[in-house]
């Protein structure tokens, strides 16, 4: 968009406005997911570590208890929602901390499947799309 | 002249909007390739994690479950092994060595099968995991080849 008069430079394509925003959607995208899981891992954390009755009894994990899961998971949620807020920040050492911290959780989601595997299950998915926003588009943007 | 906000490439750039070209193939593939890379290092752990546990024939999995063939502890070596070939491919992939995508997709494919018939031990990890397995060979078979091998 030039000023009102001016002769243009060339000539403006529909794809200048739209499509070449770098995968910042992808980003801010993922800054939000990792909120939402954060606050998911860091209630399921404190209901963890309680013992809640919310979860499955007698369940038998591969590694740990449900209560050292819970202060697993409190900690990742507590990192997340930072790492969230650094990301809307436009920090780039945000963005590759959010895909180590991201995927841990996916591995310790799994490995917490027995203590409430749907709600495991969801999370799963939800730091593999923060992932691929963060890994595809996060190192495009230094500028951004 | 400059309102700033013009949207040429030129404009942009002296704004320092650009780091590297942003669009083009090449561009995307490196995206998706990365996120192959990531993906088969998280199912390359969780592989060897449940396949040392199966092994064990550790009291996680369900009780006295019958497969189509093989027995848990059988499966443990199967998805040991297979997460390990996983965890060698991701680096590759990472590093940007040409050898690691088809080992990807030769390892994500064979673990596809394997968790299937993996189910009856415990089915909400085998999906979970089939899931991945199939993004990742969608990101290596679609843009894996684009990039040469470095």
């Amino acid at each position: 968009m030039t000023v009102q008069g001016a002769q243009p430079e060339r000539e403006i394509s529909f794809q200048d406005d739209f499509v070449d925003d770098g995968g910042y959607g992808w980003i801010a995208f993922a800054g939000i997911l990792l909120f939402i899981v954060g606050f998911l891992n860091f209630i399921e954390g404190i209901a963890a570590i309680s013992n809640s009755k919310f979860f499955v009894h007698d369940t038998k994990y591969i590694i740990g208890s449900l209560n050292t899961w819970g202060w697993v998971m409190l900690f990742i949620g507590i990192a997340q929602l930072l790492i969230g807020a650094g990301v809307f920040a436009k920090n780039q050492f945000a963005r590759w901390a959010g895909v180590f911290i991201l995927g841990l959780n996916a591995i310790a989601q799994l490995l917490l499947i027995p203590a409430y595997p749907f709600w495991s299950l969801a999370i799963f998915t939800l730091d593999i799309l923060a992932i691929y926003g963060l890994v595809a588009y996060g190192s495009r943007l230094s500028s951004y | 002249m400059t309102s700033g906000f013009e949207t040429t490439e030129a404009a942009r750039s002296a704004r320092g909007e650009y780091d590297a070209p942003r669009s083009g193939p090449t561009e995307r593939g490196a995206g998706m390739l990365a996120f192959a890379g990531v993906m088969l290092a998280i199912l390359g752990i969780l592989n060897v994690i449940y396949g040392i546990a199966a092994i064990s024939n550790s009291d996680f999995y369900v009780g006295h479950t019958r497969f189509i063939f093989n027995s848990l502890n059988g499966w443990g070596w199967v998805i040991t092994i297979i997460g390990a070939a996983q965890v060698a491919a991701a680096l590759s992939i990472l590093r940007q060595t040409g050898w690691g995508r088809w080992l990807g997709v030769a390892t994500a494919a064979l673990n596809s099968i394997a968790q299937l018939l993996f189910i009856p031990s415990y089915p909400f990890a085998s999906l979970a995991l089939f899931a991945v397995d199939i993004v990742v060979i969608y990101a290596l078979v679609a843009y894996g080849a684009r990039r040469a091998p470095a």
